[in-house]
């Protein structure tokens, strides 16, 4: 008796046309199923289109997520049939006998999987967006860099937050600022002048500098002084130009998030 | 139930590894899974970006178990690297033969689904990287 569910469960197959929908994201479905014929699609949706995330074909299962959370979560992906398809339908209470009698550490080896996976599907949401704002932030960059007035490379945003800042060499020192915009490239710093002072501000000079955005995300980054002048309004200030020398993967997507329209 | 409770009659040896060593490396061949012990471990993947951080496992996290489980089972070729993080690690290695055994007792259609549980969660990291890879 290896297999009694098999048994004890009739079989349901179903067809699908090429292009058909088998699962929508978002759905509370509760059937898995199996492929026996065809080729399926695994989709995300994001933003106006469709992230395509991997494709099964004969033997492969999908849907699989319905066993674990029996309905009671919507899909995290759509599926499409890519061909023709036929598949078997299973239902997750068949598993349920099965699923409680499993060796305690095969089940919590397979409860790990499934929380790393509703983890990644959420990452995967989080980074999709930015690859749209990205190509916004081109477009915009573009048509700036058409523009006479300027030359900048990366969509700014103005802000208005305070920051700390010192050399890469001197650990112990703290300046601060006001940073008035910001882009994926670098950023605009209103600094008292007494600041000048305390350290040199020459053009390439290299800063560490630390704030936390208006999203409550932090930012540490490093970034080298490309143009320091005088405030024409107010006296006793300087604006400084600073373009980032590194980018953590972390602050960039933060970054990425923030200047999102 | 505690991680050495679950583990009881699974543990194969224990090993240690010092902070930074690679405990699995992306792309080679492994038979075994992990469970860790004491300490933690972060899961990188290679991308065009350089190597990237998927996760952080800590106490009680099992990983390598993708070469037993995964749709390419059999040929044992880790998906990812893992790398003791912040000071030293204490693992036990699991018994692979035994748990590929729990696993065939299975009816075919759950060792199916696991596999594909398996399945969707490689292709899904698969797809972070590239993502990661083209965001820049």
């Amino acid at each position: 008796m290896k297999n009694p569910t098999d048994k004890s469960y009739p079989l349901l197959r179903v067809e699908y046309d090429k292009g058909d929908l088998i699962m929508k994201e978002g759905d509370y479905g509760t059937s898995i199923y199996k492929i026996r014929r065809g080729k399926v699609g695994i989709f995300k949706r994001v933003g106006g289109g469709e992230l395509a995330i991997a494709e099964a074909t004969e033997g492969d299962v999908i849907g699989e997520t319905a066993l674990f959370h029996n309905g009671t979560r919507p899909r995290p992906m759509s599926a499409r049939a890519l061909e023709d398809c036929e598949l078997e339908v299973w239902h997750p209470s068949e598993f349920m006998k099965e699923y409680d009698k499993m060796p305690p550490l095969l089940k919590y080896i397979f409860h790990q999987t499934s929380i790393r996976l509703v983890r990644m599907n959420k990452v995967i949401e989080k980074i999709s967006p930015q690859e749209e704002k990205k190509e916004t932030a081109k477009a915009e960059s573009f048509s700036e860099k058409r523009g006479e007035a300027t030359q900048r490379l990366y969509y700014r945003k103005k802000l208005d937050v305070h920051c700390t800042y010192r050399p890469l060499n001197s650990p112990t020192a703290r300046l601060e600022g006001q940073i008035k915009d910001i882009s994926l490239g670098g950023l605009g710093v209103d600094i008292p002048a007494k600041n000048l002072g305390n350290s040199p501000h020459e053009q390439g000079k290299i800063f560490y500098v630390d704030t936390v955005l208006p999203n409550g995300k932090p930012l540490n980054v490093s970034a080298k002084i490309v143009r320091i002048e005088k405030d024409a309004q107010t006296a006793g200030r300087y604006w400084m130009g600073m373009e980032f020398t590194h980018l953590t993967d972390e602050d960039s997507k933060n970054l990425g998030f923030f200047l999102m329209p | 139930m505690g991680i050495e409770e679950l583990l009881r009659g699974y543990v194969a040896k224990e090993e240690t590894y010092a902070d930074k060593a690679v405990i699995v490396e992306e792309g080679a061949k492994g038979i075994w899974a992990y469970a860790i012990l004491e300490g933690q471990a972060k899961v990188k993947r290679r991308t065009a970006r350089g190597m990237v951080t998927m996760d952080i496992l800590k106490k009680g996290a099992v990983f390598g178990e993708m070469v037993l489980f995964g749709k390419e089972k059999g040929q044992g070729i880790r998906s990812a690297s893992v790398i003791a993080a912040h000071g030293p690690v204490k693992l036990a290695v699991l018994d692979s033969h035994r748990l590929i055994q729990d696993y065939e007792a299975l009816s075919p259609r759950f060792q199916a689904i696991i596999s594909s549980t398996v399945g969707s969660l490689k292709a899904v990291t698969d797809k972070i990287c590239t993502l990661t890879l083209s965001s820049k």
